[in-house]
């Protein structure tokens, strides 16, 4: 098994001995989406009060943390990086609790909704507009699973951060 | 063009003349998109894998963050 993978094997077990299960969140999520592109990117939602518990294990396991704050943290170690968003609104704490469970090579785990996944993902290009990956990630989610999506939701996530007509643009 | 009254080589194989074309135009004009879960059992974090093991060939040092998470939109 690649480095890669024995890294988030490693984030499971260290998530199931601190007692959480997060949802994956991030590129890697849209890959389980399938829409396979190359991503090193971990990147995980865990609920808020476990946040003091996941820092303190994940500096057990060697990580570095470079940023944190309410809403989310950074960690590297070495090559690999690990990022966290903390469910602490009711809209988070929602889509981590309808999160679906799924067995993969590196271990159960849990994986945000395609919905919610373009709502994170419009976030990242909302707080960095340089993160054109994030639009290029919500079309090709778009497109692949135009007939199973619930554009309600969809829709609210782009009403939530007004961008209405980026969905329109992204969808035309 | 015309085929010769000995070997109407489209009449034995089942193709007429606008199947021909289907096929032409099947190979040559339109993108090739393999059906998943032919070849991987359906996996995509297993052809994810199998991607990275050759773009950590050819990219044997990743770009690793190196600033932290940007902006102050935090609403989900």
């Amino acid at each position: 098994m690649s480095n890669l993978a024995e890294q988030i094997r490693e984030a499971l077990r260290m998530f199931a001995r601190s007692g959480t299960a997060p949802a994956l969140i991030g590129g890697l999520a849209v890959v389980a989406h399938q829409v396979v592109r190359a991503t090193q990117d971990v990147d995980f939602l865990v609920e808020v009060e476990a946040a003091d518990r996941v820092h303190a294990a994940l500096l057990g396991l060697g990580y570095r943390c470079l940023y944190r704050s309410e809403d989310a943290a950074n960690y590297v170690r070495e090559t690999e990086g690990l990022d966290l968003l903390y469910a602490r609104r009711p809209l988070a704490r929602r889509l981590l609790a309808q999160a679906s469970e799924r067995e993969t090579p590196m271990g159960r785990m849990r994986i945000i909704s395609v919905e919610g996944l373009i709502g994170f993902k419009l976030q990242g290009f909302v707080n960095d507009a340089t993160r054109t990956r994030d639009l290029d990630d919500i079309r090709a989610l778009l497109k692949i699973h135009r007939d199973s999506l619930d554009m309600n939701e969809v829709r609210e996530y782009f009403a939530l951060f007004n961008k209405p007509e980026l969905l329109d643009a992204l969808l035309g | 063009m015309h085929s010769s009254g000995n070997t109407p080589a489209s009449t034995q194989s089942g193709l007429d003349r606008a199947n021909a074309d289907a096929v032409l135009v099947r190979e040559a004009g339109l993108p090739f998109r393999r059906e998943r879960g032919k070849a991987s059992g359906g996996d995509p974090f297993i052809e994810w894998l199998s991607l990275m093991e050759v773009v950590q060939m050819l990219c044997t040092v990743w770009p690793v963050r190196d600033k932290p998470i940007q902006g102050n939109q935090w609403r989900i």
